[in-house]
Order: structure tokens, then C-alpha cells, then sequence
């Protein structure tokens, strides 16, 4: 966490585990949809993201395991004044065969580009799987970039996985991240508001059932003037699961006539859940709005109690409700197959009732 | 035309900066080894277990590092503090007997006359001692008792001795530990079943002598159905030296009862002021918090709350306000640890000249704690970009039937909303303070009238500029 709190909670740092593998791995094959206008590099040129400063997350330490590591690197530069509403999109798979993925994705949206790039992430079913990634953007002054990354693994996969942003000015990055998989996950996103009237928002879903623990860290800092900010997360916890999330709005002295808003919203569905939210509001600035609520609860039973009396069995009403707590991010994800992945992923954790 | 700023004026502190000469009978060393400990003891006549607990406590102390979190404390050197100085007098309940200059001190500070008009006792400690000490007759015959520390240890051990710092014991941090080795002072509270105060209880607590500590311990109980409120006033003059307060409280609220516990404390800015407050509530039972953080250079104070028992509650109203040389990091705890427990929080700050202002809570709800509901809202005002406002809150919940909710806002005063109340009228100066006057109200309204006057006081406004 930027700021540290009481020892004894457990939340001033992320748990992770990096597991070096003993010989050089490979990545395996990978869906690429991209266009030929996106230059696609498929060794990444060093890119040097300075000025990020955040060495209190996840990916500083991961940085330097993944430097040595990756298995898999990506350079994907959008041209200037690029626009395609067609998604560019990754497809990572992880088998049997090739059990570890490392991959290190570098995005440079070159000015006054717009576009999309949706990145997901599955493994073979029954099978003990390792992802450890990095994805790196760099938004150049008035570009757009939305960023969907989909972290669909199955329950035998160890995950770590790190987004970090440069936001310059004028420009805008949209991230939405769906923690719908394997039995440890622990990601982290930082966006730097770097420039003048820049703007970040960050849209996450996750669900934890059975045996499962997610630790997320997520950041916004504010640096340039007239930044605006919003990360909104939304989450279903059932069987055993436990989850950590941080998030943090961080408006730098000089920040000013910025805003941010962050809201949490937790469904609990099970009585063996743990739930810890630390919504941190880190503020060096007095001309900025900051807000942030969080909240957690059950299903309303009298929502439930109405879709019954309309004929609605109790378990698709449930699924319903399920659905409904994240539909508001699942809407904003521009691949109709990902999203009913998604509620298919709901609607098969709540039937099996978490387990 | 350029935007002008508001100016907060730095709180007046004209009326706690005055010094009385030291005219202490006797100090300790500075430091803190085990013969100061047992000195402390020896002068107290303690029974045998009080010193054990001492000399266990100083080892947890030499043991425990400094908190890694929260504000830099390594201006404090313990070996420069001096944790024990006795006022040259002994305890007394009647002022006149108390020695004049001491008198002077707390008639300047309004206590023999607020005792008076508004308060069902009285308990003043200068220095390391309590020196005054009274509880109004009628009481007394109810069974009331309303006494110093020392007086409670010697006297009632059959209630201090199961308590004594077993809500807060000494391994919870390294200042309770040093809490544990050299208390000194406080007051012990005790209200039977089903006595219901109506005026409150007052205790003070100066700090006069230059580097020294106060470690004054505070044990309240009240019996099932009983009510009480307890004001806990502290305040000392300023010096160039570090002073030290690391006070305890400890509060056992059973079953149906109330108390509601108040303080308006304004330490100087040389004081480093570590306390620990923390309340046990039965079943029914409600402890309401209402704190006022007004001085010192360092603080860092979280009341808590254990809601032990079925319905039992918990209210907590805190202002902080920090200004130039201060980082007053502050908030409150709150465990629900049964059904049907219910908690709320409203915390303000504000933060000016470069004050740092950090608002940093920990909701719990356990796993049987079904049908528990919490509700936290925190706003900080910010006058200045040199200061800083932080605000940490956690949520641990392990119940799915528990409904919790938190919300928190950082920001300046509005400028739509002076201009709205100048077309009403206003002038920017008379709508600006009307602003934070309003801001601070919630916690105003809790005290009684003579300290609510007293905190707006404290909070004086020069208003200038214009929109634009």
C-alpha cells in the first residue's frame, strides 16, 4: 500500500509468489487479432516507462522477475490518429504442454489514437498452471485507450498480474479488469494522471468461490492539473473465498482542480467469506473533490422474495441478482462472447452454490 | 481579480500556553530503567501485584519496536523524558486546600467553576498526581465512586484488580507498555446497577513541567442499566522540549448500560501524545465517543469499541484539526463480536499550514455477528495545498448478514456554495464561517454548551477575499 496501516490487519502488502521456472519455458500458441496498421513487435524493444514512482506495488518487485522471465513479450504501438473500433485482442492460453506463461505487454497508444485492446487470459481445465504478466501503456497527448483484460483461469492456476499506466495529456485510458479465475490471484493496476486534463478510469469485476484468494491493488495518482479519475469495483464472494482489495486515489500537491471517485460494492453470498476492503483517499492537494464509498451486503430478500413470486425458481433468481451486481461493468466489455463468458462463469459458481 | 484564500487563523491558544513555575516535590530520573519503575511504585505504596505489572510491562516496553506505520516518532527519546513528577501536594477535595498556584491553573482553565454549575464531579491532576478530587454527596450515597487511581488500587481491589489493563493490556503496543510500567494518576469511575447520572463526570489533566510525561490511566465501569457521562479535558503550555502523554482508558459497559465518554484535547505543540482508549460492551449496552483533537505535535489516538454483547452499540463523533507543525493521525476501531450490533462514525478534520491530518479506522465483523450493521463517514476539509489529509479505512467482514457501509470525502470549502449564500445576503466572511461552522457542528452539538463554546472558541475565523 502507498500508506501503511496497523501491522497486525495484514494488508500493507500484496502476497506474492514469483516461482522461477528451472529451464526456459514456452508461452505456447496465442490468438492475435490485430490490425495491420497496429505495428505489432514480437520481441519487445525496451521501452522506458519513467516516472511511474510507485515502488510500493506489486509490480516493482515483479518487474525485475519478469525482465528475466517473460516467456512472452508483446510490443503493440497504435499509430497516430489511429481509430478502429474493431478490438485488437490477445488470447493466452495455458495447457498441459505449456503450463507457464510470463508474458510482458507494452502498449503505446500513439497520439490522438482511439482504441480497444482486449487481452484474456484461460487455461486447460484440471490442469496446475502458472501466469505471472506485466502490461505496460503508454497514452500519448489526446489518445484513448480501453484495456480489457479478462483473467479467465482455471482453479489450478497461480496468478500475479500487473497493469501499469502513463497518462499523458489530454488523453484518456479506460481499463476494465474481470478476476473471474484461479485459486490465487493476486493483480495490481497503476495509472499515473501524468498529464494536464488527463483522464483514467478503472472498472473492475471479480468473482471468488470455492478455495479461492484474490488480493487486488489499485491505484490512480493524480499529478497533472484538471485530472479526472474514477475506479469502481464490483465483486461476488461465495464458498471459502477470501479477498483483499486496496484501492487508492492519491492527488499529488499540484493536482489541482482534479477529481476522483472510487466505489466499492461487495455481494456476499456465503456465511464463510472474507471480505477486506481498504479504500485509501491520499490527498496533498486542497483543490480537488476526492470521495469513496464502499459497501457490502447480502441479497435483498425481498427482490428475491418478488422474482419468485413472478415464477422464477429460487436458483435462476439468485443467478439473476448474481448477474445484476456486475452487469454495470459487464455492459462496458465491447466483446459479447467475453461478456457471457462472464455470466457464464456467475451463473456456474452460484448454481454449484460456491463450491 | 485574483482569488484570495481563506485564512483559518491558528487556534487560540492563549488561555493553555501559561506556565507556572516548577515547584514539583520530586522527579524521577529521565529514562526509564526498573529502579525508576520501582521508585514510582515505592511512592505510591502499591500493593505487591501493581509493581509485578509494572516490571512486566517495562520488559514488554524494552522489547516491542516502534510502530512501523503512522507519523515518524523518532523525535521521541524516551531517555530524555522524565516519567514521574509529583506536585508538591497531596490530594484534595476542596479547592482551598490546594496549593494557590496550582488553584490558579485550573481556575484559569474554568474547572472549580464548571464543577460548580455543571458537573456531578470533579477530578483535576497536575503533573504526574491528581490533585483534587470530589463527587457530589448524593451520589456517593447511590454508590457512586469517583476517585484518582491510586486512591481505586489501594481501596476497591476487588473491582481495579480483574480490570486493570486487561481490555488494553500492556503487549498491545510498545506505549501501552510504557503505560503499563510508569502510570501514574487518572481516575476510576464506578456506577452501579441502574444509577443513572444525569450531570456529568469531569476529569483534567495538565501537564506542567517541561519534558516530563503524563501517564494517566482512566478505568471506568458501569453496571447493568446504569448511565453515565465522563468529560476528559487535558491540556499544557508550550516549551522547546518534547513532553510525552501516553494516557489508557479502559471502559466496561454492561449489559444496558450507557456512557458516553467526551474529550477536548489540547496539548501544546511540543507534546507527542499517544493515548489508548478502548470500550467493552455488553449486551444492549451503547458507548458513544465524542473527541475533540485540537493540539499537540503528534498524535495518535483510536478509541475502540468491542461490541461484545447482542445489540450492543457503538457511536463515535471525532473532529481533529491540524495545523502548521502537527500530525495528528486519529480515528477510531470498532469490533462487532455478536448479533445485532450496530456502529456509526463520523470523523472531520481539518487541516491547515502544512498540518497533516490522517484519518485511519478498522470495522471487524466477525463471523457471528449476523444482523450487524456499520456505518462510517469521514470529511475532511483542506485550507491549504502545503497541508495534507490521508484517509485509511479498513473493512474486515466475515458475516454475509451484515450490512456495512463507508464513505468518505476530501476537498475545500465550496465556492458554489459561499457564492449561494452571499446572493442570500452573507458576506464571503459571514458565509465562510457559517461553512465550517457548520462543518464542526456535529461534534459541537455532543458537548455540553460551555465546551461546545469552548471548541468554537478554539476554531476562530478570519475570513478575507472575494470570489472570483
Amino acid at each position: 500500500m502507498p500508506v501503511h496501516t496497523w501491522n497486525r490487519l495484514g494488508v500493507n502488502t500484496a502476497e506474492l509468489v514469483l516461482n522461477a521456472p528451472e529451464a526456459e519455458t514456452s508461452a505456447g500458441e496465442a490468438g492475435l487479432i490485430v490490425p495491420d496498421q497496429v505495428r505489432l513487435a514480437p520481441i519487445l524493444e525496451k521501452t522506458k516507462l519513467d516516472g511511474f514512482g510507485a515502488d510500493c506495488f506489486v509490480s516493482a518487485e515483479m518487474g525485475a522477475f519478469i525482465d528475466a522471465h517473460a516467456n512472452r513479450r508483446h510490443f503493440i504501438q497504435i499509430p497516430k490518429n489511429y481509430r478502429n473500433p474493431e478490438p485488437i485482442v490477445l488470447e493466452l492460453r495455458l495447457s498441459a504442454q505449456n503450463p507457464v506463461l510470463m508474458d510482458d505487454i507494452v502498449i503505446e497508444s500513439q497520439e490522438s489514437s482511439e482504441t480497444t485492446v482486449i487481452i484474456k487470459y484461460s487455461s486447460e481445465p484440471g490442469t496446475v498452471t502458472e501466469h505471472c504478466g506485466r502490461t505496460r501503456l503508454i497514452i500519448r497527448p489526446g489518445a484513448k485507450l480501453r484495456l480489457v483484460k479478462a483473467q479467465l483461469l482455471d482453479s489450478g492456476t497461480a496468478n500475479t498480474d500487473a497493469v501499469e499506466g502513463l497518462v499523458e495529456e489530454n488523453a484518456r485510458a479506460d481499463v476494465i479488469l474481470a478476476e473471474l479465475g484461479a485459486l490465487r490471484s493476486s493483480s495490481s493496476c497503476n495509472l499515473l494522471l501524468a498529464g494536464t486534463s488527463s483522464a483514467a478510469s478503472l472498472d473492475a469485476l471479480y468473482l471468488g468461490d470455492g478455495e479461492r484468494s484474490l488480493d487486488m491493488s489499485y491505484r490512480i495518482e493524480h499529478r497533472g492539473k484538471k485530472t479526472v479519475s474514477g475506479i469502481r469495483a464490483k465483486g461476488i464472494l461465495l464458498g471459502h473465498s477470501r479477498k483483499v482489495l486496496r484501492d487508492t486515489l492519491d492527488f499529488i500537491s499540484g493536482s489541482s482542480g482534479s477529481k476522483g471517485r472510487e466505489e466499492e460494492s461487495v455481494l456476499l453470498l456465503s456465511p464463510e467469506t472474507r471480505n477486506i476492503s481498504v479504500p485509501l483517499l491520499l490527498c496533498g492537494e486542497d483543490d480537488v473533490e476526492g470521495e469513496h464509498a464502499a459497501s457490502s451486503g447480502r441479497l435483498d430478500e425481498k427482490i428475491l422474495f418478488y422474482l419468485m413470486s413472478r415464477g422464477i425458481d429460487e436458483l435462476e433468481a439468485r443467478k439473476l441478482l448474481a448477474q445484476a451486481a456486475l452487469s454495470a461493468i459487464v455492459e462496458n466489455i465491447p466483446d459479447i462472447n467475453l461478456q457471457e463468458e462472464i455470466l457464464e462463469a456467475v451463473n456456474r459458481s452460484v448454481a454449484q452454490g460456491g463450491r | 481579480m485574483a482569488k484570495q484564500k481563506t485564512v483559518l487563523n491558528e487556534i487560540d491558544r492563549g488561555r493553555f500556553d501559561f506556565r507556572d513555575t516548577d515547584k514539583s516535590d520530586f522527579k524521577t530520573e529521565k529514562g526509564l530503567t526498573p529502579d525508576i519503575v520501582k521508585e514510582i511504585s515505592r511512592i505510591k505504596n502499591e500493593p505487591a501485584w501493581m509493581l509485578e505489572h509494572r516490571l512486566k510491562s517495562l520488559d514488554i516496553y524494552n522489547k516491542v519496536p516502534l510502530p512501523a506505520w503512522g507519523p515518524p516518532l523518532d523525535e521521541l527519546d524516551l531517555n530524555n523524558i522524565v516519567t514521574y513528577v509529583k506536585p508538591n501536594t497531596g490530594m484534595k477535595s476542596n479547592w482551598d486546600e490546594v496549593p494557590d498556584y496550582i488553584k490558579n491553573t485550573f481556575d484559569r482553565l474554568g474547572i472549580p467553576k464548571a464543577e460548580k454549575e455543571s458537573l456531578a464531579g470533579v477530578g483535576a491532576q497536575y503533573d504526574s498526581e491528581v490533585v483534587y478530587h470530589n463527587v457530589r454527596r448524593e451520589l456517593s450515597k447511590q454508590g457512586v465512586i469517583y476517585t484518582d487511581m491510586e486512591t481505586a488500587v489501594r481501596e476497591h481491589e476487588d473491582i481495579v484488580k480483574p480490570l486493570f489493563m486487561k481490555l488494553v493490556p500492556p503487549e498491545d503496543h510498545k506505549f501501552v507498555a510504557l503505560h503499563g510500567a510508569v502510570w501514574s494518576g487518572g481516575s476510576f469511575v464506578y456506577v452501579p446497577a441502574g444509577v443513572k447520572l444525569k450531570i456529568p463526570l469531569q476529569s483534567y489533566f495538565r501537564l506542567n513541567a517541561p519534558g516530563a510525561g503524563q501517564f494517566e490511566h482512566t478505568l471506568i465501569v458501569i453496571e447493568p442499566g446504569a448511565e453515565a457521562h465522563f468529560i476528559e479535558g487535558c491540556s499544557a503550555p508550550k516549551y522547546n522540549v518534547l513532553n510525552l502523554h501516553a494516557g489508557c482508558v479502559e471502559l466496561y459497559v454492561r449489559k444496558g448500560a450507557a456512557l458516553r465518554y467526551s474529550t477536548i484535547e489540547n496539548w501544546s505543540k511540543n507534546m507527542m501524545n499517544l493515548n489508548t482508549k478502548r470500550a467493552l460492551v455488553e449486551k444492549d449496552g451503547t458507548i458513544e465517543w465524542i473527541s475533540g483533537t485540537f493540539g499537540s505535535h503528534v498524535t495518535m489516538l483510536y478509541p475502540s469499541s468491542i461490541l461484545s454483547g447482542e445489540g450492543a452499540k457503538s457511536n463515535f463523533i471525532g473532529i481533529s484539526f491540524a495545523g502548521s507543525g502537527q500530525h495528528l493521525d486519529t480515528g477510531t476501531k470498532v469490533v462487532h463480536a455478536a448479533p445485532n450490533t450496530k456502529s456509526t462514525v463520523s470523523s472531520k478534520s481539518i487541516s491547515k499550514d502544512g498540518g497533516i491530518a490522517v484519518y485511519r479506522s478498522d470495522v471487524h465483523i466477525l463471523p457471528n455477528a449476523t444482523g450487524s450493521k456499520s456505518s462510517v463517514i469521514c470529511e475532511s476539509l483542506m485550507m491549504d495545498r502545503q497541508s495534507r489529509t490521508d484517509t485509511i479505512p479498513l473493512m474486515d467482514i466475515r458475516n454475509d448478514k451484515a450490512d456495512i457501509g463507508h464513505e468518505a470525502r476530501i476537498g475545500r470549502i465550496s465556492d458554489a456554495a459561499i457564492f449561494y449564500l452571499m446572493t442570500r445576503g452573507l458576506t464571503e466572511e459571514e458565509s465562510k464561517a457559517m461553512i465550517v461552522r457548520g462543518f464542526v457542528e456535529p461534534v459541537a452539538k455532543e458537548l455540553p454548551l460551555e465546551y461546545a463554546v469552548e471548541m468554537n472558541r478554539l476554531i476562530s475565523l478570519e475570513l478575507e477575499g472575494t470570489i472570483g
